[in-house]
């Protein structure tokens, strides 16, 4: 009963950090640099909802526009503009072969024309039999299992464990496809057509670049790892919320609908895709989460000491036994594995493995 | 500024410079923050200056673009997670009181500048640790230190910045 009643009062602070109402007094303050606590907590939740708020927006844009009339202080920004111009000037060097670059444009340009003109006359001529707009495919990926996909554009990429990816049969300007699960994207360069994969919360966009998305149904973050090149990450709503670069990884909590992104090394992200379970300094919590999926069972950390331990390994078709006995080696855990019951339908319940600390060699690590 | 002229530029940066960095200061609270955003923002405008249009406003152009940066930079949730807040917290029982009264930005200054008359040592040891997350085993590899040596220092580093986050200073901090 007490367990039920703190959760309610944890949700119903969530709920109340969600819909903050927006206040420009508590803005005001906190630009100005003297807030209270209770002042951060809104202006933190205002500017980190996912989705903005409007009248932030305006509030914004007024404070700049009455913002040049204020009397400042001294600043010396001559350091600041010596950066600019020294950036400037890095930038402005291999400016001779932009020129060339640009004679090149040119010159392609009027080599196209005519290539354009007969593919427009295909498009014109076809144009009246519209494909019809409504023929989705679909590709289901069950529990433990991996499939490669191949998409109408020549996008190839992989579906993780018990996955979904839906897609047009024939796609229009804007390349969409819609994930729930794990998958990883090898697109396939257009700057016309920019590739969108839409999540629950979030929308990706790519012109050309190889990336991963994890979004399951049942958990509460929504995660974007680049490899390679940059993705743009909205929010459903098409509120921005920033560019990846190589290496980099959005986490979103759909939980307190907040954002981070992080430097990773996204290869540990990526090998799903050649069957290799690899954890760089992974925390135990992220390692119980992606065994899980990997091999179908429910992971339960009973202690919380254990969340202190970080792991570093790599494995290739181990069996979940193999594996758990490893990363025993490298940290003081013990495992065990619940019998499994079977339900009044004659099934049996999903795997169950508990971890625990093994006191008796916390010491030796 | 169209035709690429520098002049006007420089200019352009010091009649709106100042405006700016003290614009992205008030809601960034970050020195470092607020110049690398007035530099990233007029980089921006020099690369497109060719496409400027001269009808629109330059300071809405400006602001735009600023915007734009600013909040990409404050949505982030760990721009808001960084680990003063997580001292304070570990150092503070916040009364309601407190959280409607105190001035939490001078106490978040406080931090700083206890961090920064830290021994060199113990300074390094409480930045890695609890800016950069690294673990106890990891720091002491990193400083081949032994990791007994680098939990002292750590201890003794939280030990004065919780003497100097007693009830008398924070008692001094209401608004």
């Amino acid at each position: 009963m007490a367990l039920i009643h703190m959760y309610y009062i944890i949700l119903n602070r969530t709920e109340h950090l969600i819909r903050m109402k927006f206040s420009s007094e508590i803005i005001e303050r906190f630009f100005g640099g003297r807030y209270s606590r209770a002042d951060y907590m809104v202006a933190k939740s205002l500017f980190t909802d996912i989705e903005l708020n409007d009248d932030l927006v305006k509030h914004l844009e007024d404070h700049w526009s009455e913002f040049n009339t204020e009397p400042l202080p001294d600043v010396d920004t001559n350091p600041m503009l010596e950066r600019v111009h020294r950036q400037i000037l890095h930038e402005t060097i291999p400016g001779r072969s932009n020129n060339l670059l640009s004679l090149f444009q040119k010159a392609a340009a009027i080599l196209i024309i005519p290539l354009l003109l007969g593919f427009l006359s295909v498009f014109y001529f076809q144009s009246d039999k519209k494909p019809g707009e409504a023929a989705i495919a679909e590709i289901q990926c069950p529990l433990g299992v991996r499939t490669k996909f191949v998409l109408p554009d020549g996008t190839t990429g992989f579906l993780n464990s018990s996955s979904t990816l839906e897609y047009p049969v024939v796609f229009g300007n804007e390349r969409k496809v819609t994930l729930m699960g794990e998958a990883y994207f090898d697109v396939r360069h257009d700057e016309e057509r920019p590739f969108v994969v839409k999540t629950a919360h979030l929308n990706t966009k790519v012109m050309g670049t190889q990336f991963n998305v994890i979004a399951y149904e049942n958990e509460n973050t929504e995660e974007i790892i680049l490899r390679e090149g940059e993705v743009e990450v909205y929010s459903r709503k098409g509120q921005r919320l920033g560019t990846l670069e190589s290496d980099q990884k959005l986490e979103f909590d759909r939980d307190n609908r907040r954002y981070g992104i992080s430097q990773v090394e996204s290869a540990q992200y990526i090998s799903w895709t050649e069957g290799k379970l690899v954890f760089r300094n992974e925390s135990m919590e992220d390692v119980a989460r992606r065994l899980g999926r990997w091999y179908n069972v429910d992971i339960d950390i009973q202690d919380p000491e254990l969340f202190d331990y970080s792991f570093r390994a790599t494995f290739m078709d181990e069996p979940l036994e193999e594996v758990l006995k490893l990363l025993s080696l490298t940290a003081p855990m013990s495992f065990k594995e619940q019998q499994r019951v079977s339900t009044n339908q004659n099934l049996f319940k999903k795997r169950k493995v508990i971890l625990r600390i093994d006191s008796e060699r916390v010491n030796a690590f | 500024m169209k035709k690429g002229d520098s002049k006007a530029f420089d200019i352009l940066f010091s009649s709106y410079g100042k405006r700016l960095y003290y614009f992205a200061y008030g809601y960034l609270k970050s020195t470092e923050e607020a110049e690398g955003l007035v530099q990233e923002v007029f980089l921006r405008i020099w690369r497109n200056r060719n496409t400027l249009k001269p009808a629109l406003s330059f300071r809405a152009y400006l602001f735009k673009i600023a915007y734009h940066h600013i909040l990409v930079i404050l949505r982030q949730n760990s721009f808001w997670c960084s680990y003063r807040h997580d001292i304070v917290e570990e150092n503070i029982h916040f009364t309601e009181d407190m959280n409607e009264r105190l001035n939490y930005q001078m106490l978040l200054d406080k931090v700083d500048a206890i961090i920064a008359q830290l021994p060199p040592r113990q300074k390094e040891i409480l930045i890695k640790r609890k800016k950069e997350g690294i673990p106890v085993k990891e720091i002491a590899c990193q400083l081949e230190l032994s990791p007994k040596t680098v939990e002292n220092h750590l201890t003794a580093a939280l030990k004065k910045v919780k003497d100097g986050l007693g009830e008398e200073f924070v008692s001094s901090m209401f608004i």
